[in-house]
């Protein structure tokens, strides 16, 4: 027999669910449930188009130079970080 | 086992006690002297809600078989004593054949821990879900007391 699960559940493991880091049990719960409520349905789905697009590294077109600012900025953030260490 | 576990094994023993047409499974679930607050029907309170339940389902499953449908929108635990709310969606199919009856319905329950730590229904409330409407789309509140009354 599946056991009910909660809306308010179903929504703190919805990450998990899509990451499959559920138990089976959890698992079958939350099928049942979204069979039932188109709601919590619709949140799977929103939360699933978002991984996809992260996913999907052309989607997000990062600007001329990022890279190298990036790099250049953890590079200042870890010289700061010894120094400071140094210092203490 | 925790609370909110128990509660939504205990309302999955519900659902199945429709399920299943199984009206002591069903009744189970109901604490002794529950306040049934039931829509379209009148109220009971103690001794005489568990029978006057009892009846009604024996009646229904002898018609209809049901298919229910919970969703749990939430359920909040306060000591003893929890709440819980959400829909119940019914499907009725006539033994004798024809359309099934399809309903859903909004419910509130309030939920006792007893000494054998099961939790048990002890106030049930719930009345028709209506469909989701934009505010300007709402009817207004004196004519929805008009059909009510007139039911």
């Amino acid at each position: 027999m599946v056991i009910e699960i909660s809306c308010e559940e179903v929504w703190r493991e919805i990450s998990n669910y899509l990451e499959n880091d559920v138990s089976p049990e959890l698992r079958a719960r939350l099928e049942v449930h979204f069979k039932g409520c188109g709601h919590c349905t619709a949140v799977l789905k929103g939360a699933g188009n978002v991984v996809q697009l992260i996913k999907a590294g052309t989607v997000f077109d990062l600007p001329d130079g990022f890279s190298n600012r990036l790099y250049k900025r953890l590079q200042d953030r870890l010289a700061t970080k010894k120094h400071k260490r140094r210092n203490y | 086992m925790d609370d909110i576990y128990a509660i939504n094994a205990t309302k999955a023993e519900f659902r199945e006690g429709y399920n299943t047409g199984d009206v002591d499974r069903l009744l189970s679930v109901f604490a002794d002297g529950f306040a049934d607050l039931s829509a379209g029907v009148p109220s009971f309170f103690g001794e005489e809600a568990k029978s006057v339940l009892r009846s009604r389902t024996v009646n229904l499953f002898q018609k209809y078989r049901v298919m229910l449908v919970v969703t749990i929108m939430s359920i909040r635990v306060v000591h003893n004593t929890a709440y819980d709310f959400g829909w119940h969606t019914l499907a009725l199919v006539p033994h004798q054949g024809g359309n099934p009856i399809t309903t859903r319905r909004r419910y509130f329950e309030r939920w006792r821990k007893g000494n054998d730590a099961k939790w048990r229904i002890e106030l049930f409330i719930d009345n028709p879900d209506v469909p989701p409407a934009m505010p300007d789309d709402e009817i207004d509140l004196p004519t929805i007391y008009l059909q009510s009354s007139q039911q």
